[in-house]
């Protein structure tokens, strides 16, 4: 008889003939052989694997009519918001109709030369408050960027919580107290809050939020509708367009992560995440969007 | 045909059928048909706004169960009256009693459990702890491979593999004490 451990939760996976590789068959099939106790608990397993396999249609539950029918009526006003969305005209797009006029071609190419230089100002301007924070040096104040670099920096560990807890009192407190103006948002999401982070960019606080899913990170950045108007932090223009018409926007950076942007109420949350999205999508529950 | 028209299309295809099997799984999980139901469509709801994000071609059974699990944690996970009060650590004791308890012979065995009623197995099922009850349902009722019930659960094939069998055991457990309180097998193993 071989001397070697016995595993019994070996026996499961043999009988499932899933995953185990040569060696694992061989002991099984070795305590199979040689240790009759080994050998009844594999028994004793196949009789309820084959127990249950056998009463799988038994055991399985057809939904229940009222809740298809619920189902399908949520699905189906879905469907005619989404519709509605696609019809309807972002405000981008009816800006870039009223500009194309002949009417007002010219004076629009020089609005857009004036804004072009504000927006490049600004962002140079961003980027010098922002390593004026306190926390940890931040890439120019371009919101989406700036959570890419900051989700980094963060599984680097180069930037690290300003309070690490898991109380979201404790961190409205901290947040408050640390001159973050706006509501700090913390959305529904199937992982564990760490803590959280200040930064200052200008004369202005921004609360960052970080999280643990499995061995996965997820950070997100939150800043005030009125930061965008006052033009103190930007955002891409296909985010913006994104968030506008889908209320939401999606994008994987090989390598980076993937980004999750939307808006609740007054504050523009940018998450990012080492996650694929269809997996980062599905930790998020409906009531955060 | 619209982006959203064909939207729907494939989820149609691809998520509908899949209806039931989430509605067991809740079930299971919640052991509460009312809980449930919301679990559920919360789950489709969901889902199908984020159905443009979900790769073709990839599990998508596998990838609503998902959502169920997060959506059921946001739901139940700062609750005092979460479904599930039983800790993983308090079933180890209990399946070391069984592991080394005598056991009748296999052919007795399948004749026995065959003779169980369904509800007794179904009941059987959702008095496992929640770590157990997840992975036998899985594997069991659901037909997930290893690997997908350890990207659910997020652990190692090595969790899987060893919960499984524990919750098998455990079910045998309470299957043979059924059939011992109905008269076909005799209390310690004797038939």
């Amino acid at each position: 008889m071989n001397n070697a451990p016995q595993q019994p939760e070996l026996i499961s996976a043999y009988l499932d003939g899933d995953t185990l590789d040569a060696s694992e068959s061989a002991l099984v099939k070795d305590m199979l052989a040689n240790d009759p106790v080994m050998k009844r608990e594999a028994e004793l397993i196949q009789a309820v694997r084959m127990n249950l396999r056998a009463k799988r249609t038994q055991l399985s539950m057809q939904i229940p009519v009222d809740v298809e029918r619920a189902i399908r009526l949520q699905l189906g006003e879905e469907v005619v918001r989404a519709s509605e969305g696609e019809q309807r005209p972002t405000v981008y797009q009816r800006l870039l109709a009223l500009l194309s006029r002949p009417l007002y071609a010219v004076p629009s190419a020089l609005l857009l030369a004036v804004i072009t230089t504000g927006v490049v100002m600004m962002v140079n301007r961003s980027g010098q408050s922002a390593t004026s924070g306190s926390q940890a040096a931040f890439v120019p104040f371009e919101i989406t960027s700036a959570a890419y670099a900051n989700f980094q920096s963060v599984v680097n560990g180069k930037l690290e919580l300003s309070l690490t807890t898991s109380d979201t009192s404790d961190l409205k407190r901290f947040f408050k107290k640390s001159g973050v103006s706006f509501d700090v948002f913390f959305p529904q999401i199937a992982a564990d809050l760490k803590g959280g982070i200040v930064s200052t960019h200008g004369d202005k606080q921004y609360a960052h939020l970080v999280y643990g899913a499995g061995s996965h990170t997820v950070y997100l950045l939150e800043v005030d509708e009125p930061s965008i108007e006052s033009g103190q932090a930007t955002i891409a223009d296909n985010v913006a367009q994104g968030v506008e018409k889908d209320r939401w926007h999606w994008e994987e950076r090989d390598e980076i992560g993937t980004l999750f942007v939307w808006k609740s109420n007054t504050i523009m949350c940018s998450a990012v995440s080492d996650l694929r999205t269809q997996d980062f999508s599905a930790l998020f529950s409906l009531e955060t969007l | 045909m619209t982006d959203t028209a064909t939207l729907r299309k494939d989820f149609e295809t691809e998520a509908i059928p899949h209806m039931s099997a989430l509605y067991t799984f809740a079930v299971r999980l919640t052991r509460d048909s009312d809980d449930a139901a919301d679990l559920v469509q919360e789950t489709f709801l969901k889902a199908f706004r984020f159905f443009d994000k979900f790769e073709r071609g990839t599990n998508c059974k596998a990838w609503l169960f998902r959502i169920l699990k997060n959506s059921y944690i946001n739901k139940f996970r700062q609750t005092a009256n979460a479904p599930d009060t039983v800790k993983y650590g308090d079933i180890e004791e209990f399946y070391e009693t069984i592991r080394d308890s005598s056991v009748a012979t296999s052919d007795l065995e399948v004749q026995l459990f065959d003779q169980t009623l369904d509800d007794e197995v179904s009941t059987a099922i959702n008095s496992l702890p929640i770590e157990f009850r997840t992975v036998l349902v899985l594997c069991d009722i659901e037909d997930f491979t290893y690997a997908e019930i350890a990207d659910y659960i997020d652990c190692p094939i090595g969790t899987v593999r060893s919960r499984l069998h524990r919750a098998r055991k455990i079910l045998a457990g309470q299957l043979a004490s059924y059939a011992v309180d109905r008269g076909y097998l005799e209390a310690g193993g004797t038939p």
